[in-house]
């Protein structure tokens, strides 16, 4: 360890935030930058919580729109029924999802630099 | 609209668009400035941009006569571009540009490291760019030869002009600088007469009841209706009593299209018509049997219909009210005036003259 003790035990002591720039101390990073196993780990953990999340709102999007033809096909008034939610109830959940997808993906990102910066 | 207008609107347009492009103009040039402008676009001017992009003649008007002819189910195409967004968003877009990559092909070969997969993308990109550069340049060409009567190619070069002026300087910062700008345009001129139509339409609608309970043919008796008082505060209304403005041709439109149901919720047929500038369809509504025939074309044409299917009947022009000679069994001959079209109404000759009596 090159850093003398004192500095040390202020980082103890405080919150682990930002001061953590010790060398061989932020193991995660020097992992993922060696491309060891463990560091191919953690990228593979963010890769797949991705992609978790893209297929989730795929599944959603596909339950939500696909039944549409048969309730149309089956509801009395099939041609109001098409213009109301066709012609304007879709779009709502559709925003919806796709932020849903964005806070999701920008938080797991988040979750994995904390991952990486705090261990 | 005539040209007087014309040319200094698409000039304007043009100078307007280079204009805010050169606003986009960033001096310091790296490759993240030109193909994601440092991604510095938030996501108003984003979806503004691709907005624009989407909103054009195909997707506007092209959607409304879908539903027009084949009824509501044609609204899953626009149901279709948005849930496509999503898709793209979920499999492409975020993974893209968490990879760093800039454009699509580079994304291919980071993610399959295959020198074949990015030449494959990169033919993909080139032909799909292609097949949506020719209808829109063709469309550009067309849409300015109709209004100012200029060569085919004008339009065509002058939108690859600007545009690629555009985006050699610029970039994707000041492209996309000028996809909101279009759009923003495009949404006003579109909404500014639909809303004019919407306020007409509601407007007539007082007297509508009235007229319908009436004889339809006698359209050409009814008077100025209560849309003016609606539409008091226009300036152009004082013109009412003449018959020729703006405002006044466009209630008529509407007062005929009220009065004759078909035109909103009838059958569609196409005929044949002997000349391809001209196209005629027919209506159907219980017994309200529309004709509407236009010509496409900017000098005068004649065509002929079979109607013979329509043996002894009158077209009756909506517009003016004018009997037209009966339908029989020879091929029916109208000439229509440079971009002209006729309204008809095909009355049996029995029931009219049960109603006169």
């Amino acid at each position: 360890m090159p850093q003398d003790p004192t500095e040390r035990r202020v980082v103890v002591t405080g919150p682990p935030r930002r001061a953590r720039r010790v060398p061989g101390q932020a193991r995660p990073r020097t992992e993922i930058a060696e491309q060891t196993t463990l560091g191919h780990t953690y990228v593979r953990s963010l890769i797949r919580s991705q992609l978790r999340a893209a297929l989730t709102v795929f599944a959603v999007l596909v339950l939500l729109v696909g039944p549409l033809p048969l309730v149309f096909a089956a509801a009395p008034q099939a041609r109001r029924l098409t213009w109301v939610v066709l012609g304007f109830c879709l779009y709502g959940p559709l925003v919806l999802l796709a932020r849903w997808y964005v806070r999701r993906a920008e938080r797991n990102e988040r979750d994995f630099v904390r991952l990486v910066e705090d261990r | 609209m005539n040209s007087a207008y014309t040319v200094p609107a698409v000039a304007l347009v043009a100078v307007a668009t280079a204009f805010v492009g050169a606003f986009g103009l960033r001096i310091s040039r790296t490759t993240s400035d030109f193909y994601v402008a440092s991604r510095t676009v938030g996501p108003r001017l984003n979806a503004a941009a691709i907005s624009g992009e989407y909103l054009s003649a195909a997707s506007f008007l092209g959607i409304a006569g879908l539903v027009l002819l084949q009824g509501p189910d044609m609204l899953w195409y626009p149901v279709g571009y948005t849930a496509g967004y999503l898709v793209l968003l979920l499999f492409v877009a975020a993974p893209l540009r968490r990879s760093g990559a800039y454009t699509l092909p580079d994304f291919a070969e980071a993610r399959l490291a295959s020198q074949g997969v990015r030449r494959l993308a990169g033919a993909f990109v080139v032909g799909v760019g292609w097949l949506y550069l020719l209808p829109q340049l063709q469309g550009a060409g067309l849409t300015l030869a109709v209004l100012t009567g200029a060569p085919d190619a004008l339009g065509a070069l002058i939108v690859a002009v600007v545009v690629v002026a555009t985006v050699a300087a610029g970039g994707m910062r000041s492209i996309t600088f000028v996809q909101a700008f279009q759009y923003w345009l495009k949404l006003t001129a579109l909404l500014v007469p639909a809303l004019f139509l919407v306020l007409a339409w509601q407007g007539d609608g007082q007297h509508l009841g009235s007229d319908l309970q009436g004889d339809g043919e006698t359209v050409a008796e009814a008077g100025p209706g209560q849309g003016e008082v609606l539409l008091d505060g226009v300036q152009f209304v004082g013109q009412r009593g003449e018959g020729s403005s703006l405002l006044h041709w466009t209630r008529r439109m509407i007062e005929i299209r009220k009065q004759n149901p078909a035109f909103g919720l009838g059958s569609y047929t196409e005929l044949q018509s002997s000349n391809p500038a001209v196209i005629a369809f027919l209506r159907e509504y219980k017994d309200d049997l529309v004709l509407c025939v236009n010509n496409f074309s900017r000098f005068a044409q004649p065509t002929e219909l079979d109607l013979s299917a329509f043996d002894g009947r009158h077209p009756v022009e909506l517009i003016g009210g004018v009997r037209f000679p009966a339908i029989g069994e020879l091929p029916y001959l109208l000439t229509l005036a440079g971009h002209g079209f006729y309204w008809f109404r095909l009355t049996k000759v029995a029931s009219r003259i049960g109603r006169r009596v």
